[in-house]
């Protein structure tokens, strides 16, 4: 039944999603027909085509992850965007600056991941923290640090920034040292598809296992749906939502350090950008399902890697496929509320049923 | 006598459920009728019904000997039907006239002439020495009298046959007695009043018939003098029903939870319990009674950790705490039955299973090394669920699927199975049918001669009269005496309920 609805929900806004964007796309001039095929060979119609949306969705899956934690437990993380970005400029500080480079790959990879993890949990715990024990709105909070993050790492790799590839003018980092980058999978195959998707990967069963598995994920959920009630079972809300907002932060941190080490090999000014809100809108899509959250993030990716095509072959700006995100993300979430009226329905019909029958059965021993 | 009401053959069948099912009675001028059932027995349809909120299936209604089809609330009022509620439909912020006159035209359109509102009103409750000012404010009133502005409200309104939906649930006794004369002021002058309620007693001293309804089916109707209430229960529930428990003496002399001088401050600063000393006996119910608001919650939840204690001190066996967290509760096994089973006792979207196991969840052999054992999670539910006949296809179906009453069992059965040496019991058996409540209240004596200690906190007397060895009163946050439960004046009790100290006139 629930997996139903979490199928049903995301398809039926896809469609939706699709029509009401050909419409768009049919006022201003455009073949939807065309544009939609474009979407698809730019995504999917060559293996160059299938490796770049992997290559997009995998900071995606992982950034849907963060997010799926955070909602679960009750404490809504905008700041992936912000935590993705301060994880990044933290793994670059070992994987770009010269003084780390002498490092063995062993070491120094795993060392600018972690590193990126701890400053992606460091801008998870403040909101976090401020949340659960101050119980200042951490919508607010994670949104204000996103920019407060961008602009902080903007500064950093421009000309006088403390990660600024000296020499040159453009706002980047040096180069993540050669022997840092992340290998690429299927090497004779000439893609670009890194270790980063075997990360996400991992990390799906990992958070599918401990959502629907252990005791913390159960708490997690508790708390999530009934804050009064969990806490009234005795557990301890606050610090819980704390922990999780640190991890949410680390998986955006780490998410951020593998963009840059499988993919830019630097880091660029604002190179992530709308990553951190996709990730909500992943989430979402995927009806905050870890295993689904794979699915939902090799659509937004194909909408990403599609793009080029999609303007070329039927001439449509870029902002378009913006705008076919938007357009099916409100019309999932629409959509999320249909099936739930439906199975309401359902659930009344049944029950009154169930009840009926009741009757009967008692009218039937009366009788006997 | 004229015959002022009329029931016949109605039905009322929603999609798929019959909530009443061929129902016949009359009410008489001048006369009180009781319709009397369990929760979900099919009062509050029939009750709707003649007050046109509801419009019959099947069936007639007939007022004064015609018959009438009422098709909205207007209708009913205008044939001379008036509706007390349960729960009043009062404007705090505005006086008793302005409520009275509320959504009304007084005369000379669009104006409003509140002087001779008042001026009625105050004539009305001169008549009925009901003792209201019109330019008070509800908000000033007690509950009892804003009852009374319900029924002045129908009054004015010429109502000649009164309903009344459960009008005692939130009285004191002495408010009680008040309605009583009142109603019987009614119908000496003529009038009729038809009474919706679940208590026994109520219908014994008022009522001159009753009408009993199960299952949304007539079981009979009755002359009061031809009944007592065990006959009344046995009709309404349909099978014999447990009225006088027996409750057995505290066989042990140590303290299972003391509470030494605490006082409970609310957000607002304001005390909500106030330097509050007693102390409960292993095998002791103690019941504390009082009008609900008068610090019964706070005492909950300053007891489980929910709310913080200002001053004073817990002991529990004997370890003393100055403050405690909810977590501790449960290691040091304290159950607590909440008030709020939808706020505080259940995760609603979690199945009957995980509810089962939400205090437990963290601890063999719910989890082993933080992993979930399901097979246990699913055969604990199972024996549970038929343990405490909870009432659902499934252990994986969702809590709020179930009943309230069914609900409140996967609480009971949580919070007892796994023998706790104190429960905190908080309204356990609000809403609940007479079967479940049974249930509960038997759960609860049962703890008791286990061991237990029960501190039972209940604004239904009866409940606290029933099953506590000692009664507390709590009033304004203060314990206003305790007593044994032997032997009770109930008008005493009472008395201390709205703020009358007993030690002290001992002193």
């Amino acid at each position: 039944m629930k997996n139903r609805e979490s199928i049903i929900a995301p398809l039926f806004g896809l469609v939706v999603g699709i029509l009401v964007s050909s419409i768009l796309l049919i006022i201003s001039g455009s073949n939807p027909i065309l544009a939609f095929q474009g979407l698809y060979v730019g995504s999917f119609g060559s293996l160059g085509a299938i490796s770049n949306t992997l290559i997009k969705a995998i900071p995606l899956i992982i950034g849907g992850l963060a997010v799926i934690i955070s909602y679960k437990s009750g404490i809504f993380n905008v700041g992936v965007e912000g935590q993705l970005f301060f994880g990044a400029m933290g793994g670059s500080i070992i994987a770009t600056m010269p003084m780390f480079q002498d490092l063995p790959a062993f070491i120094s990879i795993p060392l600018s991941i972690i590193v990126a993890m701890i400053f992606g949990g460091i801008l998870g715990f403040i909101p976090g923290y401020l949340k659960a024990y101050r119980g200042i709105n951490e919508v607010v909070v994670t949104m204000l640090l996103n920019y407060i993050i961008i602009f902080f790492l903007s500064q950093q790799v421009q000309p006088g920034g403390f990660l600024h590839e000296t020499g040159t003018k453009a706002n980047q980092s040096n180069p993540v040292h050669e022997a840092m980058r992340l290998p690429v999978l299927f090497e004779g195959l000439l893609t670009k598809v890194h270790v980063g998707l075997i990360i996400a990967l991992v990390l799906v069963v990992i958070i599918w296992f401990v959502m629907s598995r252990t005791a913390i994920g159960f708490k997690m959920k508790a708390i999530g749906l009934n804050p009064k009630a969990a806490e009234y079972a005795g557990m301890d809300m606050s610090l819980i939502q704390t922990k999780v907002m640190i991890v949410s932060g680390a998986m955006a941190g780490l998410a951020g350090a593998v963009e840059i080490l499988g993919y830019h090999y630097r880091l660029v000014d604002a190179f992530a950008l709308g990553i951190g809100y996709n990730s909500i809108a992943v989430a979402l899509l995927a009806s905050l399902n870890p295993i689904a959250v794979i699915f939902s993030a090799i659509f937004f990716g194909a909408l990403q890697a599609g793009n080029n095509t999609m303007q070329i072959i039927a001439e449509v700006p870029e902002s378009f496929t913006r705008l076919v995100q938007g357009v099916v993300v409100f019309f999932v979430i629409a959509g999320a509320v249909l099936p739930k009226i439906i199975s309401k329905k359902m659930t009344i019909k049944r029950l009154a049923k169930e009840a009926v029958e009741e009757n009967h059965v008692k009218e039937g021993q009366e009788n006997a | 006598m004229e015959t002022v009401l009329k029931v016949e053959n109605l039905s009322k069948i929603f999609p798929k459920v019959v909530a009443n099912d061929n129902i016949s009675f009359d009410l008489k001028k001048g006369e009180i009728v009781a319709i009397l059932g369990e929760n979900g027995a099919g009062k509050s349809t029939l009750m709707n019904c003649l007050y046109g909120i509801y419009h019959p299936t099947k069936g007639d209604i007939y007022i004064k000997g015609e018959k009438v089809k009422l098709t909205r609330i207007e209708d009913a009022e205008a044939l001379g039907i008036g509706m007390v509620h349960q729960h009043f439909m009062l404007v705090e912020e505005l006086t008793v006239a302005e409520n009275v006159i509320l959504g009304r035209r007084t005369g000379k359109t669009p104006y409003l002439d509140l002087k001779k509102v008042e001026k009625a009103v105050k004539k009305l409750s001169d008549r009925y020495n009901f003792g209201l000012d019109p330019k008070s404010k509800i908000k000033d009133l007690s509950v009892g009298t804003r009852q009374r502005v319900e029924i002045l409200k129908m009054l004015y309104r010429n109502a000649d046959i009164l309903i009344l939906d459960e009008a005692t649930a939130v009285l004191t006794p002495q408010e009680t007695v008040e309605l009583f004369k009142t109603l019987k002021n009614f119908v000496n002058e003529g009038k009729s009043v038809l009474m919706i309620t679940h208590k026994l007693e109520e219908v014994m001293e008022l009522a001159d018939r009753v009408v009993v309804l199960i299952d949304g089916k007539m079981a009979g109707t009755v002359n009061r003098i031809d009944t007592n209430p065990r006959k009344l229960a046995n009709m309404m529930v349909g099978r014999d029903v447990l009225m006088d428990f027996d409750i057995k003496p505290v066989f042990y002399d140590e303290f299972a939870l003391q509470v030494k001088n605490m006082t409970v401050k609310d957000k607002h600063g304001l005390e909500k319990i106030k330097n509050l000393s007693f102390g409960i006996k292993k095998g002791e119910i103690l019941g504390v009674a009082g009008v609900d608001g008068n610090g019964q919650a706070e005492l909950a939840e300053a007891l489980t950790g929910l709310m913080k204690i200002d001053s004073g001190e817990i002991v529990i066996g004997e370890e003393v705490f100055k403050h405690i967290k909810p977590k501790k509760i449960y290691e040091k096994g304290m159950s607590h039955i909440p008030q709020d089973r939808h706020e505080r006792g259940l995760v609603l979207d979690m199945s009957v299973n995980e509810n089962l196991a939400l205090e437990g969840i963290a601890h063999i052999p719910f989890s082993y090394k933080g992993i979930i054992d399901f097979k246990y999670l699913r055969s604990h539910g199972k024996t549970m669920v038929h343990d405490y006949n909870i009432k659902c296809y499934d252990g994986d179906c969702p809590t709020k699927e179930l009943s309230g009453g069914n609900q409140q069992k996967v609480i009971v059965a949580r919070e007892i199975d796994r023998k706790p040496e104190i429960i905190i019991a908080v309204q356990p058996t609000r809403g609940l049918d007479i079967g479940a409540t049974e249930f509960v209240r038997n759960k609860l004596l049962e703890e008791k001669e286990r061991g237990a200690a029960v501190l039972l906190i209940s604004t239904e007397l009866e409940e606290i009269l029933m099953v506590s060895n000692r009664i507390a009163v709590i009033h304004e946050g203060e314990f206003m005496g305790i007593i044994d439960n032997k032997n009770v004046d109930i008008l005493e009790l009472g008395l201390m309920m709205t703020g009358t100290r007993r030690d002290k006139d001992e002193e």
